[in-house]
């Protein structure tokens, strides 16, 4: 029977079909930062359990780490929810990127800078945002603490049933200034954040072979926000030229390497494989993309206009109402009309040195009007940048560059909107008060954003490119 | 965890769709090491107005309201729904972030149990979410649309309403009709109705493991 990328690689990690039809599922690579996992330690320590298989645990701090002093951690509950990750990683003997490493960064960046997301992988983190490494056609997918503290003690997760297939099919390329930031909120905005519940996407077509594997990431990152339980691209040269590249310690070498590749160029989907969805999109003339409301699905062309309360299709009229009160628009609004007070760039979507070098390029010789964030995912990103010089850019159009970790993406740490002030982020969710109690978040792209806080409003930046 | 079986409360209503567990709880609280004392501060942002006060207290190590102002817009803080213990919402609740903190603070406020509505063939809750909530015996029933409206009506009619969940005959009963029967995933109902150790269970199969690891070839190794 022809199979589709997620069949394989899933059916070749299930362990056990249990009577009850739930499937016990070999973890291969798994991803703990400090949010997330002080209680499954607790509870490993409380059963007297041990790591099953601790070389395949990789720990890193991020949603905390201030962006300017960063050892200053001064709110005290925070500052213990690391200490407790950095007492874990020695009692448990977890490899951990810490402050003093220069790999530390954001959970979902490092991972593929370390090669130790690959191709073929069952990958999980107790993060919603694993779905990034599908990139490299792993099965990713986040869980929860208790599910966390499952694969420490078992390597294994028990799944009480198979997700379904969806395909995505990507047909053109992608017009100037158009990204896969774009791509990904178009598509929420088709199905809406529930439409991929209960599957798992596969990216394909013409726009995905043409991505660099930065771009692929962003996509996939943001499968999540439709719903889906993990995003997947067949891995192509493009995703064996970056595992390839230099200073990826944990990605095979040698003889090893050969071998994985062999394997890895089978993971492509069959011939008349089943999909349970589908969606097929041209991208070729698509418009750079804006959310206007509270969830991800609330968005549109920068082009146009908030639509009327009954006009968006996944909610009813009185969400929409909630919505737009909580953001401070109206139905009918322009999209450039919006204001911007606020800029951040960075975040496990659009933290990758691809990203800067978009949002550099756009500011070289130009100056912001808000305060503007840049904030690299990585300590990689962070020096791979300042030998560009991108540091010099950023600053000299009056942006602030910072730190690695997760920033303004969601305040846990000093980087925090005030109540009203709308932010151009190039964060993935745009929740009520997710970058701080009241703060009115726009997603859009790197590019997007910079534009934005050079105007002080939301720009359609197609416009601005010569 | 705590196991489930037959259980009845009285009804909140929360007529909102794509309610996202940043929402259910945001994410200051999220720094907390603990696994409980999430319930006071359900739905955070919502049900607290202007003027409240919760930080972080040195010596207690904790969050503490010096001052709570309660939002009397928020549906929850009406009277009608006090000591309510089953939640019926819209579609895709539990959506966003993975946070585990979600369930806790539903329990912790009382909740045993969700109700929610299909979309289409869309499922009521997110993926995640509802992973989650089995792994605490929070109980999540899946209903058709128009179900989930009739129940809407009911309690709207008769505040306080009591319902009674059966999990072994998946049925959703309101006081004086009518009955709803629910689907559910066998896996997942046997875990809900004995409450059992997940992890303990998976240890048993410790040997099936270590074959399977026998064949992980040397690419994937560590
Ligand atoms: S950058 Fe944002 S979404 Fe990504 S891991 Fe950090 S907090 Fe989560």
């Amino acid at each position: 029977m022809p199979k589709t990328l997620f069949d394989k690689v899933w059916e070749a990690h299930v362990v056990e079909a249990m009577p009850d039809g739930s499937y016990l599922l070999y973890i291969d690579r798994h991803l703990v930062h400090e949010v997330t996992s002080p209680q499954a330690f607790e509870g490993l320590r409380r059963s007297g359990r041990k790591l099953r298989a601790p070389k395949r645990t990789l720990a890193v701090l991020d949603h905390n780490i201030p962006t300017v002093d960063r050892r200053n951690i001064t709110n005290p509950i925070a500052k213990k929810q690391v200490t407790e990750l950095e007492s874990n990683v020695r009692e448990f003997g977890i490899e951990f990127y810490g402050l003093d490493s220069d790999r530390q960064g954001i959970v979902h960046i490092i991972g593929p800078e370390l090669g130790f997301t690959l191709p073929g992988v069952t990958l999980v983190c107790g993060d919603s945002h694993t779905s990034t490494h599908g990139a490299f056609g792993a099965l990713a997918f986040g869980i929860g603490t208790s599910e966390v503290e499952h694969v420490l003690a078992t390597q294994c997760l028990m799944q009480s049933s198979k997700p379904l297939n969806f395909r995505v099919e990507l047909q053109g390329r992608l017009p100037r200034g158009v990204t896969s930031k774009d791509v990904i909120l178009r598509i929420i905005r088709e199905i809406g954040t529930a439409g991929g519940t209960g599957s798992v996407f596969e990216f394909c077509g013409e726009a995905i072979a043409a991505m660099s594997m930065e771009e692929r990431m962003s996509l996939c990152n943001m499968s999540i926000e439709a719903g889906a339980r993990a995003g997947m691209i067949a891995p192509d040269p493009t995703t064996f030229d970056y595992i390839q590249a230099q200073n990826r310690p944990f990605a095979p070498k040698g003889k090893v390497l050969t071998e994985a590749l062999n394997y890895w160029k089978t993971l492509q989907t069959d011939a008349g494989a089943h999909f349970d969805k589908e969606l097929v999109l041209n991208v070729s003339a698509l418009a750079p993309q804006v959310t206007w409301g509270t969830n991800p699905a609330m968005g549109t062309d920068v082009s146009g206009s908030i639509p009327a309360l009954d006009g968006y299709k996944h909610s009813s009229a009185a969400n929409v109402e909630r919505a737009l009160q909580y953001m401070g628009l109206k139905a009918g609004q322009k999209m450039t009309e919006i204001p911007i007070d606020l800029v951040f760039i960075g975040s496990c979507t659009n933290g990758r040195i691809e990203d800067l070098r978009a949002a550099a390029a756009f500011l070289q010789g130009k100056k912001v009007k808000v305060q503007t964030l840049v904030v690299p995912g990585s300590m990689q990103v962070k020096a791979q940048a300042e030998r560009e010089g991108l540091d010099h850019v950023f600053k000299q159009a009056g942006a602030k560059w910072r730190e690695p970790g997760c920033s303004m993406c969601l305040g846990m740490n000093p980087d925090i909107a005030a109540p009203g002030q709308h932010v151009a982020s190039t964060s993935n969710r745009n929740f009520e008060g997710r970058q701080g109690k009241g703060a009115r978040t726009h997603l859009m792209s790197p590019i997007m954003a910079a534009a934005a806080g050079v105007a002080g409003h939301v720009v359609d930046v197609r416009e601005k490119l010569y | 965890m705590e196991s489930f079986s037959i259980y009845t409360g009285r009804t909140a209503l929360l007529n909102r769709e794509n309610v996202d567990t940043d929402a259910i709880i945001p994410k200051q609280f999220l720094a907390r090491v603990q696994k409980s004392g999430y319930g006071p501060f359900l739905f955070f942002d919502w049900k607290n107005a202007p003027g409240t006060v919760c930080e972080i207290d040195d010596e207690a190590g904790d969050f503490v309201f010096r001052k709570q102002v309660l939002n009397p817009d928020f549906e929850l803080n009406h009277d009608t729904f006090a000591g309510a213990t089953i939640l019926v919402t819209k579609n895709n609740f539990g959506c966003g972030s993975s946070r585990e903190h979600a369930p806790w603070a539903l329990l912790g406020a009382g909740f045993r149990v969700v109700i929610a509505p299909r979309k289409d063939d869309v499922p009521a809750f997110a993926d995640i979410f509802r992973n989650n909530s089995i792994q605490n015996g929070l109980m999540l029933v899946e209903l058709a649309s128009a179900e989930v409206n009739a129940i809407f009506d009911r309690v709207n009619a008769n505040p306080g309403l009591e319902i009674t969940v059966d999990l072994p005959k998946q049925t959703v009963s309101l006081v004086g009709g009518p009955t709803f029967r629910f689907q559910i995933n066998s896996g997942a109902k046997q875990r809900l109705l004995t409450g059992r150790d997940e992890i303990g269970d998976t240890l048993v199969m410790a040997e099936k493991i270590a074959t399977y690891e026998s064949k992980v070839p040397a690419w994937c190794s560590l």
